[in-house]
């Protein structure tokens, strides 16, 4: 673990260490690679403005509202899909035909329905989101093994005892396939809707930024998305972690 | 002695819709069953045990007949008849206390009184110290433990065992017999054990029904009237042993056949 954390510090540094000599010896134009510390110099500026702050938050309040939307109609209509047939006859060929359609394609018309405040990116993201947990959700219930049913049932599981207690749990590693995926997606699909039509978040600082040559800035804003996405990310492995601890292969899975 | 389970005229027919076929997996089977009985079923590979077991757990409906439970019609899966796997069937993400507290949650039962209850069990499982492991944590013979504790938790009337060993070596195997029997001995269930091992039959059953091959039917019905424990290596037990060897050779020589003429395609041949 420890050794882990240090090969990571190694690395990331090596990178800065880099970027300082590149633009140290002025090896690159600086108006395509700012040096570190002006980027630094930029991001003090920001957040004493507060502005890092207010982008930072309706990026992940749009992002968290996407998340939340699309995994819940995502978890709902999965279950539905794989629970009954009828309703996997009516739904599963829209599904099919959304799927195909890139999130990106969706960008426009969301900003024609919705506009360019947080509705528009709240529905491109959960979009995404849905696609990816309702197709993983509907296979987690389809290969559940039916044994496990007539198990809870003989121990006396009504129904609704045998949807919480054995459906459900039993295709949650299946959903958290889908909430990973989603997370990726949704990080991709804000970023893009931000800088076609923003007024604020950290797609929109970017391409703001480029259209004064802020290059600093522009770098300041991939790099606060990086960590994000990386924070985020984490965060979803250690709910799932927690969640499939019975899950052998959720420990096998991870690579240390 | 009163009759614990009864089944009259059972019959199964597996209706293929898209291959137009039908196949008829049980034929009238009648049983009758004592309170505290234990009966295995020998027969040849598809000649409808699993069947049997799965429309008395109510998993099944049958085409025709009836199963009674303490007189009482079968019509749904029930508390009342507990069920052991031949795949174990545990619940992945609860642990083994959780796995054997399954019925009693359902049924209500006070965390403190389940918790008891449960314990006891584990320890007449042999299993103390592994309440909190998870089942892929343990291996095959402790997985069927806890199915086998699991069951026995609701105190079911009967309890129904689809080869319960199969996917155990022969040591384990052996091990799971006697613990079964010292299980059983303590709490007076009746039981309904598939197997395909003539061994295992004698030493745990006190009858002992071979059926039929497809369309599978009570062929005979043995007592097993040696003392207990019994062994294996005594002239008793063998002879018993060749009797139903030769009871079930003919049926499983039939059900060979039968599987031929299902899979010959009428004008192709030599
Ligand atoms: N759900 C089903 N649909 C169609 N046919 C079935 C179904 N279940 C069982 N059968 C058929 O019914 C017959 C009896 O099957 P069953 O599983 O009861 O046999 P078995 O005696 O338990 O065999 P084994 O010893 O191999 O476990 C077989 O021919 C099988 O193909
Ligand atoms: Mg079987």
């Amino acid at each position: 673990m420890n050794r882990r954390m240090a090969t990571r510090a190694v690395s990331i540094g090596g990178l800065v260490i880099l970027w300082f000599v590149v633009t140290h010896y002025k090896l690159v134009n600086p108006l395509f690679l700012p040096p570190p510390r002006e980027v630094w110099e930029g991001a003090v500026d920001l957040i004493q403005a507060g502005e890092l702050r207010e982008h930072i938050a309706a990026s992940l309040w749009r992002m968290f509202m996407g998340f939340v939307v699309g995994s819940f109609t995502g978890v709902v209509i999965g279950i539905l899909m794989g629970q009954f047939r009828f309703f996997h006859a009516a739904v599963g060929p829209l599904v099919e035909i959304i799927r195909p359609i890139p999130g990106l394609a969706w960008i426009p018309v969301a900003l024609i329905w919705f506009g360019i405040e947080d509705a528009s990116k709240v529905f491109i993201i959960s979009m995404g989101v849905f696609l990816a947990v309702v197709t993983n959700t509907f296979v987690g219930v389809r290969s559940l093994d039916p044994v496990l049913v007539r198990a809870a049932r003989s121990l006396g599981a009504n129904r609704r005892d045998v949807f919480f207690r054995v459906v459900l749990p039993g295709t949650l590693p299946h959903i958290f396939t889908g909430f990973r995926l989603g997370v990726q997606v949704s990080f991709a699909l804000l970023v893009a809707a931000e800088l076609v039509g923003s007024t604020s978040g950290l797609g929109f600082l970017i391409q703001d930024a480029r259209n004064y040559f802020r290059g600093d800035l522009v770098i300041l804003g991939m790099a606060v998305i990086g960590a994000l996405g990386f924070s985020i990310t984490r965060l979803v492995e250690i709910a799932e972690r927690w969640f499939l601890r019975w899950h052998s292969t959720s420990r096998e899975g991870a690579f240390y | 002695m009163t009759v614990n389970l009864q089944v009259s005229r059972v019959s199964k027919e597996f209706v293929d819709r898209r291959a137009k076929s039908t196949v008829r997996a049980l034929d009238e089977i009648n049983l009758e069953v004592q309170k505290g009985e234990v009966i295995c079923i020998l027969g040849p590979s598809g000649c409808g045990k699993s069947t049997l077991l799965n429309i008395i757990a109510g998993f099944l409906p049958p085409s025709g007949g009836e199963v009674r439970v303490d007189g009482r019609p079968v019509i749904e899966p029930g508390p009342d008849r507990g069920f052991v796997f031949q795949e174990f069937a545990l619940f992945p993400w609860r642990t083994v206390l959780e796995n054997i507290e399954f019925g009693p949650v359902l049924k209500g039962m006070e965390k403190t009184d389940r918790h008891t209850h449960a314990r006891e069990l584990i320890q007449r499982i042999h299993l103390t110290g592994f309440e909190d492991k998870y089942p892929f944590e343990l291996s095959g013979g402790m997985k069927q433990r806890v199915g086998i504790a699991r069951a026995l938790a609701n105190d079911p009337e009967v309890l129904l065992m689809d080869e319960p060993f199969g996917a155990l070596d022969a040591q384990t195997r052996r091990v799971m017999q006697e613990e079964l029997l010292k299980l059983l001995g303590e709490t007076q269930k009746t039981v309904l054990f598939v197997t395909h091992a003539i061994d295992e039959a004698i030493v745990l059953a006190d009858r002992v029904l071979i059926m039929t091959a497809r369309p599978g039917q009570v062929k005979s019905l043995l007592g097993v009237d040696l003392p207990r424990p019994r062994e294996r290596t005594s002239p008793e037990f063998n002879e018993l042993y060749r009797t139903m060897d030769d009871l079930i050779r003919v049926e499983v020589e039939k059900a060979s056949e039968v599987q031929d003429s299902d899979s010959a395609v009428p004008g192709e041949g030599a």
